[in-house]
């Protein structure tokens, strides 16, 4: 037979462990293709860069089809002749394949403008394997793809071996539950918690590097999209005023549902003509009501002179218009609160890792039903007094009990703070999600918006009431309680117990020790069942005051009690629960597992 | 035809032995006799069998008797809940040709314990 374990605790089925691990194989399977296939590409543009020999190439032909990608529909399809040892290859290449490694373009005339560098006739150096001549570039391939693809292939590893962690620890089921045990004499049994809730170290790295990309995004868009173009902007004040030509205005569709402004102006320097296409810095944040204000105010001076600012040490360098705009702190909160909840998630993980690693494995959920007993004879008060205790055992227990506290506490602030930041994120999130419907406009897209926002909102609410009720708890005074760790039909044991925190707010405590049946624990047998089976009142205490305070109570186990004992499918179990009345009218309850055994002087 | 007694009381205190004596009589000799305990756990709607000990006997004659001592468990005990029911049988069973049962109670008061729902959910 089992120990016991605390109320509600169980292990995954069979077949839930055999779908973890399938799951754990298949991402597993995933992350080791992409990891093979980033390998490959970075092999490919190391030996590019340094295998690959360069001789000059005739352009033959330029064309821009119209290839199948529908947002990026254009592609460049440029043909080249040269020479190599004799032979002549001819090779045509169009959008992400070999010749040209730039993919399609979101318009017909940046697909031409980015092929305007290759005109027909023009003798241009050419990158080919020397071993098969067939492999040839115009250009190296970017690194910028390829380590985007690395970055994604980490994240997704992390992923896998998060997923493997938890299939691992599933299997791993209670086999470590001895290693949970505390020092000898003194018996810190610390229920168990679900196998499927524990991870292994690897799997809580793996959850750590995935969780960074939560940090790593926001603060890269941050950077991109907020940061970044406020310091050019801030640079283009010293920037040259000059005369511009404007040549072209329109919006394009920029594929996935955004546009952006397409300007084309040209203008004079030492001379030499220049041609650039920045309307501003902040094209990417404009609403499209704006975007389209500026497209009128700019259409009617095609062809006309307008003033526009260029950067003296790099002509190529110009912007019309250098505003910076004020500040946006919808979407500086909103990415500054997604990177803070990915930080702390993925704080988390590398913290329970290293604990893991450590062998020190004691999460939240575990500490909560520590119930922190000793064999030793006598009593030991709370809080600790060495003197009365000359063994150390007492201390041991001491230090257990004001460590159970500590993590209690700070599980309560974590997961007050882990709420707020979440509830931060996701009004956030269902604020832009619900954009469209927030315009007031009758569309499909504010009706999609609007349809799909319900469970956004539900969430919503449902992690702002769970993060208000962990808000209150982060408040309320700690309980610990210490009795023997095991006791027979018909002893009487002491329990000691004491609080920590803000008594005042307590209005009353109850101790009460309660035997149960629990059956079902099997998850496919259907919903579990208890039923309380005896009930024996340990404590009723009010009028608490100051910041910690410790008792001493002793209860009678029954004689006709059921021992402790467990099968596959139930459990007969002894807790002593201990009931905070608050104040304001909530009880919480703290439950500490008590082992009922057979007594050879028992009834 | 095989039989199955408790040498004592059927009322065994746990952890003490239970002394089990078990007589055969087949056409044919068995190839071996088998005295088990088992704890048979009834919960909701599901029933589960442990065999918490054993006592094989190989090389038997057509007819016999043999004895045995089993030791009864610590816990759990016999118990009769709002959910939950554990009973104790010994069983013996001859390889091939039939079984026997007889059930005892192993609790420190002699009789199975109760449990009855103060609450339930």
């Amino acid at each position: 037979m089992r120990p016991t374990t605390r109320p509600g605790d169980r292990e995954p089925s069979f077949s839930a462990r055999v779908f973890i691990t399938l799951f754990a194989v298949v991402f597993a399977g995933a992350a080791l293709l992409l990891v093979a296939l980033t390998w490959r590409e970075a092999r490919i543009i190391v030996r590019e860069r340094y295998d690959y020999e360069s001789a000059p190439a005739t352009i033959v032909a330029v064309e821009i089809v119209r290839g199948e990608r529908s947002n990026q529909p254009y592609e460049p399809r440029i043909v080249c002749r040269f020479e190599y040892r004799g032979r002549s290859f001819e090779h045509a290449a169009q959008g992400g394949e070999s010749l040209f490694r730039v993919r399609g373009y979101t318009s017909f005339e940046a697909a031409r403008e980015a092929t305007a560098r290759y005109p027909v006739g023009a003798l241009v150096p050419v990158y080919f394997d020397p071993a098969d001549p067939r492999r040839t570039q115009l250009e190296f391939t970017s690194f910028v793809p390829s380590i985007a693809s690395a970055v994604f292939a980490l994240v997704f590893s992390g992923f896998a071996l998060l997923v493997v962690g938890v299939a691992a620890g599933a299997w791993r089921g209670n086999r470590e539950r001895e290693r949970d045990a505390l020092p000898k004499g003194i018996l810190a049994r610390r229920a168990p918690r679900s196998a499927g809730r524990r991870i292994t170290a690897l799997g809580m790295l793996g959850g750590a590097v995935f969780c960074s990309i939560f940090v790593a995004a926001p603060v890269w868009i941050l950077r991109d999209r907020v940061l970044e173009p406020r310091e050019r902007a801030r640079a283009s004040l010293s920037w040259t005023e000059t005369s511009c030509t404007i040549e072209r205005v329109d919006i394009v569709d920029d594929g996935d549902d955004a546009e952006r402004l397409d300007v084309l102006y040209r203008y004079d320097v030492a001379g030499r003509e220049y041609r650039a296409s920045r309307h501003d810095f902040f094209d990417h944040q404009r609403e499209c009501g704006e975007r389209r204000a500026v497209y009128r105010s700019l259409k009617g001076s095609v062809g006309s002179a307008v003033a526009c600012f260029v950067d003296p040490n790099a002509p190529h360098e110009a912007v019309i218009d250098r505003t910076v705009p004020p500040v946006d702190w919808k979407e500086g909160a909103f990415l500054g609160a997604m990177a803070a909840f990915g930080g702390l998630v993925a704080l988390g993980f590398a913290r329970g890792a290293w604990k893991t690693w450590r062998g020190d494995a004691a999460s939240p959920e575990g500490a909560r039903t520590t119930s922190v007993v000793t064999r030793t004879a006598g009593p030991i008060h709370l809080p600790f007094d060495p003197r009365r205790d000359p063994s150390g055992q007492a201390r041991a227990t001491a230090a257990v009990v004001d460590a159970w506290m500590s993590d209690v506490r700070k599980r309560r602030q974590t997961r007050a703070s882990l709420g707020m930041v979440g509830v931060i994120f996701l009004v956030g999130f269902t604020a832009l999600w619900m954009k469209p419907v927030l315009r007031g406009t009758f569309d499909i897209a504010s009706i999609f918006a609007g349809v799909t926002g319900i469970p956004l909102v539900i969430i919503t609410i449902g992690v702002a009431t769970m993060t208000w009720r962990s808000w209150r708890t982060m408040r309320l005074p700690v309980p610990a309680v210490k009795l023997s760790a095991k006791a027979a039909p018909g002893e009487t044991i002491d329990v000691e117990w004491s609080l920590d925190g803000e008594l005042a707010t307590i209005a009353s405590v109850r101790l009460v020790l309660e035997g149960s049946e629990v059956i079902n624990l099997g998850s496919e047998s259907g919903p579990r069942q208890t039923a309380i089976i005896a009930r024996v009142a340990i404590a009723d205490r009010a009028g608490f005051a100051g910041r910690s305070s410790s008792y001493r109570d002793r209860v009678r186990i029954p004689e006709d009690a059921m021992v402790s004992c467990e099968g596959d499918e139930w459990r007969i179990e002894w807790n002593v629960h201990l009931d905070l009345v608050m104040r304001e009218g909530s009880t919480h309850r703290e439950s500490f597992a008590l082992r009922i055994v057979f007594g050879e002087d028992g009834p | 035809m095989i039989e199955v007694r408790i040498a004592d009381r059927r009322e065994i205190r746990p952890g003490r032995p239970i002394r089990v004596r078990v007589d055969w009589s087949m056409a044919r000799a068995p190839e071996r006799v088998d005295v088990r305990l088992l704890l048979v756990s009834k919960a909701g709607e599901h029933d589960e069998v442990k065999i918490l000990a054993e006592a094989p006997f190989a090389n038997v004659e057509r007819a016999g008797s043999r004895e045995c001592v089993l030791d009864a468990p610590s816990s759990p005990w016999s118990y009769e809940g709002a959910l939950v029911t554990l009973r104790f049988v010994i069983e013996a069973v001859a390889s091939p040709g039939g079984d026997a049962r007889e059930e005892i109670v192993v609790s420190p008061t002699g009789r199975p314990l109760r449990g009855h729902a103060l609450t339930a959910k």
